[in-house]
């Protein structure tokens, strides 16, 4: 009878077994091709001169060198305002930005998933609607508004206007609607404010869209150059991502410019690897189950 | 002690009444508009303003330098640059190759991510380095992405030249058309992915043990425990993906936009041709919206 039992556990174990190496090698194949792009940033930081300017272009490296690297610590060393003032400025702005349009979207979801007030629909409509907006076809506008505000040149200017970000909204909307009323019902007969049932159930439960929201906008503001380059004329308040992108100009600069590029995206693949193990773990311990 | 009571009774008694001045409905009202309000004031000055704006713009002809003093020498045109749009071929050519792109493209994504997001989810080793993997196109969209599309380096043909050691069928059939489509596809489903996957662990385990315990097999399970109950996302998928494939850079709209923009000549025109395809785009996710209802809970 035991023995029965023993032996159809270790076929069960076996035929798991076997579907984990099917799942590895499935995987495996899919994300060889996930993994091309880094590997070739990672190639072209290290070219030689003579295989940068190869047309057509070759994937892989054959003779890696650091020059590169070395060429873009001298570009750094000779920079106009010191380095650190970059780098300060980029972890400054991208900080505040993400602490800001996490309380932002958090706070607006909020009433538009669990609340039916009047203006509700409409609202979500225009969230909707302006999904599609083109945002190159207000790019004018924008700057005329920015320039009314007089946040250009300041750093106001590289966080404010990036809150309203509608993608991100919906996002949060959808994965609110998923946890059910009851819990809110629950808070509200024990008695807890609108602002409790926000910070103390709301805001843990949306863990998991926060983390995928601070993926999603991390990249963006990180290396951001164009705000930079187009509202900033004080260089002390310019950005780590504008002074890279200004590397890449000149051919002589072209392996320097690779180099940063490999740098600048070390970040956000380390933000990535730390936030999506929120995303995984949180909802086991929600509470929503 | 006492006096503590009779503070906090007062507190309350001070409560009841500023409950019992505002209805309950109206106290609904100011707090549903009150919670997103940091979030609209962005959204009026900096979407709202400069969507109406540009409407304005659509009926002018106007080049950049213009615009900046806005009056300048802008010429109202009434809906001339509308009615160019529509008699220029090479743009009905654009809606119609965006459109069809969208068509084949989206379903492909949305499926593709479904399937990595339910194998990501089971338990094995280097689970965590995979979904590293499979994200990575979002993470470098704005650095590399642009390097191995946009610039020079764009004609690379990449699966072409990891290959091109290996002849024969192998080089021929990597090196093709065919599978730089399905790499750009698999790049482009890379948040999906992660949404799935967010959503796929909102799925209660028990229901997964007792579906096993009725002896259920993992397709069935799939079928009827996991799609169920992960239906709102496969929608919300779907409609990201749309939109995704509207907007991106490679869309043939956006870069005929980003030409009118980037020669500063015809402004005019390019706000007239972002506001038809903008009401075109929002017609036909309200569409497939409207069709998928039901399975939105």
């Amino acid at each position: 009878m035991f023995q029965v039992d023993v032996d159809y556990l270790k076929k069960a174990k076996k035929r798991r077994d076997r579907g984990k190496v099917v799942i590895i090698l499935f995987l495996t194949l899919m994300g060889v091709f996930f993994l091309l792009p880094l590997v070739y940033l990672f190639c072209t930081a290290f070219k030689p001169p003579e295989e940068l300017f190869l047309y057509p272009p070759t994937f892989f490296v054959k003779n890696p060198t650091i020059q590169n690297f070395k060429d873009l610590t001298a570009i750094t060393a000779n920079s106009a305002v010191p380095f650190s003032r970059y780098l300060f400025n980029t972890v400054l702005i991208t900080v505040s930005y993400i602490f800001c349009l996490v309380l932002i979207l958090t706070m607006a979801c909020y009433p538009l998933s669990k609340h039916k007030f009047p203006g509700r629909d409409g609202l979500m409509g225009l969230v909707t609607t302006s999904l599609m907006f083109v945002a190159a076809a207000a790019a004018i506008p924008q700057y005329l508004i920015i320039t009314t505000l007089h946040i250009d040149n300041t750093y106001l200017v590289y966080i404010i206007p990036g809150l309203a970000n509608t993608t991100c909204l919906f996002l949060m909307k959808q994965f609110l609607d998923t946890v059910p009323n009851d819990i809110f019902e629950a808070g509200k007969i024990d008695g807890a404010s609108e602002w409790q049932l926000y910070t103390k159930i709301a805001i843990p439960l949306l863990r998991n869209a926060q983390a995928t929201v601070i993926i999603l906008t991390f990249g963006g503001i990180w290396a951001d150059a164009s705000t930079s380059t187009t509202y900033i004329y004080k260089e002390q308040l310019r950005t780590l991502g504008f002074f890279m992108n200004t590397i890449g100009g000149g051919i002589a600069r072209t392996g320097a410019a690779a180099a940063s590029s490999l740098i600048m995206t070390l970040p956000s693949i380390i933000i990535f690897i730390i936030q999506q193990s929120r995303v995984m773990d949180t909802m086991a311990h929600s509470g929503i189950k | 002690m006492a006096k503590q009571q009779i503070k906090a009774k007062k507190k309350l008694a001070h409560k009841r009444t500023l409950g019992s001045i505002i209805s309950f409905e109206r106290r609904k009202t100011i707090e549903g508009w009150g919670f997103a309000l940091p979030w609209l004031i962005g959204f009026v000055m900096f979407t709202l303003i400069p969507l109406v704006l540009s409407i304005r713009i659509s009926f002018f002809i106007t080049q950049l330098t213009d615009l900046y003093g806005f009056e300048g020498h802008s010429q109202w045109v009434g809906f001339q640059n509308y009615k160019d749009i529509i008699q220029d071929p090479s743009v009905g050519e654009a809606v119609f190759n965006s459109f069809a792109n969208a068509l084949y493209q989206v379903p492909i994504i949305v499926f593709f991510a479904l399937f990595v997001a339910v194998l990501l989810k089971q338990k094995f080793p280097g689970r965590v380095y995979f979904r590293v993997i499979f994200f990575i196109p979002v993470i470098l969209a704005g650095v590399i992405m642009s390097y191995l599309f946009n610039d020079g380096v764009g004609s690379v043909n990449v699966f072409g030249s990891i290959v091109s050691n290996s002849s024969g069928w192998m080089g021929n059939i990597l090196g093709g058309r065919l599978t730089q489509y399905i790499g750009n596809i698999m790049w482009s489903s890379s948040v999906e992915i992660l949404i799935f996957l967010a959503a796929l662990q909102s799925v209660p385990d028990i229901l997964y043990e007792v579906v096993e315990l009725d002896g259920a097999s993992a397709w069935e399970s799939f079928w009827h425990v996991t799609l169920p109950y992960i239906s709102p996302f496969v929608i919300l998928n779907f409609v990201y993906a749309l939109v995704d494939s509207f907007v991106k850079y490679d869309n043939p709209i956006m870069s005929m936009m980003k030409q009118m923009t980037d020669t500063g000549t015809k402004y005019g025109m390019a706000s007239a041709l972002s506001w038809m395809y903008m009401l075109m785009s929002l017609l036909t996710i309200l569409i497939f919206i409207l069709l998928t209802r039901r399975w939105l809970r």
